[in-house]
């Protein structure tokens, strides 16, 4: 049976609670998202012992897609750190949730409570405890990876939500390591996902909606898929198995490898996810509709790192990142929290979009080192999530870097300030194309 | 099973040939893609037979545009029941 789910009871679920630890609370053991307080949803699981996220420096309160987890790690402690950022030291508070929960959580200002991560200057990281009551705080922006207008149903976003177009990030199926299954077509996964293993509706080996691992109807990894595999992520099946988080989904993938069920387990995960587990979980070849050859991995093949079949239009699951700001009739960011706190989300955003540069902080190796792609590596764009692609060339192509720092030969002149290019542009230390 | 492009080719022209009537038939607006176009399943003479919504021909050019000869292409015997989408989809 097919059942629906409206972002808004998501958000009045998890939006209310919020955090971490909060939203875990909630049974995601189907894809019905039942409401099953924890025996701990108390005031004391939002004491749990930590300091709380109000004591740190300069901090930018961020709900955001837990797909940004990995890419955080990596540059939110150069944010934290006072020798490199000077006076525009942040401590970037991560309330990791699904995409459209931190849209409507933000959007709707709902006060942040429960547990948030954030980063040491030595790459230590932290969790920190939201303060409650008169002392709550609210969101300075979020992050997600789909449009707002994709979690509003279609409905035009309120004016003063501003968003910010970045990086790509891939998503896919994936299965155990120990699965013999190397493709799946589009169709393939529509009956799979509209249908969880209903009768005379299965699709082979993935019949069992117990092992068939999703995450939930807010999550832009399923709004994404579901685009485009002709079934959105609001209406899949209710008996397929749902997670909070796409760790959540990569941990139980893995676990299946030695439970003798590989062969029947899939599961929907992003690019960074499964490279960081490579030798435990393989993403699938994926034929679209109305491709005609074949199915084909987003790299060039199963085991590269060029992303080539995203980067020029033949694999589409993938998604932008947007960064959402609350800007006011000039465009300029502002929050709840101040002038201050504004002004470190516009820094913050113009760091995170490539729009500023800051030596000690790079952003775009870190984008690539998370098995994300910059969009000046990019060939193809769409405008709506789940869209048409149409082709697309950067004003400053990073082709060579984004190869190089995937460990692939890119054939690129190297080039400096004593070694001119022989023809293109050096940046970043190569030759490109322009 | 996997194949190279090189390898596939003949699978994928066969495959193509099926796709005439598993991707249905619209195909008023083939948006140039024309005999020669050095895309082996046009060249076929299925056109855009794997994209029957003329108005997505951007997008049909993009997914059926040749891969090189690394790319590594799975041709798989498809296990959904009925026929396969867009169109025509329970």
């Amino acid at each position: 049976m097919t059942k629906k789910f409206g972002i808004a009871r998501l958000v009045g679920m998890a939006g209310l609670v919020g955090g971490l630890s909060a939203v875990s609370a909630y049974s995601f053991a189907k894809n019905t998202h039942t409401v099953e307080p924890s025996k701990s949803t108390s005031a004391a699981a939002h004491g749990g012992g930590n300091v709380s996220c109000s004591t740190l420096t300069n901090p930018v309160y961020f709900p955001a897609t837990t797909l940004i987890e990995s890419l955080l790690g990596k540059v939110a402690p150069t944010l934290a750190d006072a020798k490199i950022m000077g006076d525009d030291q942040m401590t970037i508070v991560h309330v990791p949730l699904s995409s459209c929960i931190t849209y409507e959580t933000h959007k709707d200002q709902v006060p942040l409570t429960g547990t948030a991560v954030y980063y040491l200057p030595n790459g230590t990281q932290q969790a920190c405890d939201m303060p409650v009551g008169n002392e709550a705080v609210l969101s300075d922006l979020s992050a997600m990876d789909v449009g707002g207008v994709t979690c509003l149903g279609g409905e035009t976003p309120p004016a003063d939500l501003t968003e910010y177009p970045s990086h790509v990030e891939t998503l896919g199926f994936v299965v155990p390591r120990n699965s013999s299954q190397t493709a799946i077509t589009a169709t393939e996964a529509y009956y799979m996902l509209k249908f969880g293993g209903e009768q005379g509706r299965s699709v082979e080996p993935w019949t069992d909606p117990n092992f068939v691992m999703v995450r939930n109807p807010g999550s832009s990894t399923q709004l994404t898929i579901g685009a485009n595999v002709g079934i959105p992520g609001t209406a899949w099946s209710g008996e397929l198995k749902g997670h909070a988080g796409s760790g959540d989904v990569r941990d139980e993938v893995i676990a299946e490898n030695t439970t003798g069920n590989a062969e029947k387990v899939i599961g929907i995960l992003n690019s960074s996810k499964w490279e960081a587990a490579i030798d435990d979980m393989r993403v699938l070849a994926f034929q679209p509709f109305n491709q005609c050859f074949g199915a084909i991995f987003p790299d060039s093949t199963a085991t590269s790192r060029d992303k080539r079949n995203v980067r020029d239009g033949h694999y589409p699951i993938w998604t932008n990142l947007r960064y959402i700001v609350r800007t006011d009739d000039q465009g300029a960011p502002v929050t709840a929290n101040g002038a201050a706190a504004a002004a470190r989300v516009a820094r913050f955003v113009e760091l995170m979009t490539g729009t500023a540069i800051v030596d000690g902080l790079d952003v775009a190796t870190a984008v690539i080192e998370t098995g994300n792609i910059p969009s000046c590596a990019m060939h193809v764009a769409r405008e709506v999530d789940g869209g048409n692609i149409s082709p697309f060339e950067h004003p400053a192509p990073c082709d060579c870097l984004f190869l190089e720092g995937n460990g692939v030969a890119s054939e690129c002149a190297t080039c400096d300030e004593n070694t001119p290019c022989a023809s293109g542009t050096c940046r970043a230390g190569f030759c490109e194309a322009r | 099973m996997m194949f190279r492009k090189s390898q596939s080719l003949l699978l994928s022209l066969a495959l193509a040939g099926l796709s005439i009537g598993a991707c249905g038939g619209d195909d008023d607006d083939n948006s140039g893609n024309t005999p020669d176009s050095g895309n082996e399943t046009f060249d076929a003479g299925t056109e855009f037979q794997c994209d029957p919504v003329g108005a997505n021909a951007a997008q049909g050019t993009l997914f059926n545009a040749p891969v090189a000869d690394d790319v590594e292409v799975i041709v798989k015997e498809p296990t959904h029941p009925g026929a396969p989408g867009p169109t025509d989809l329970p």
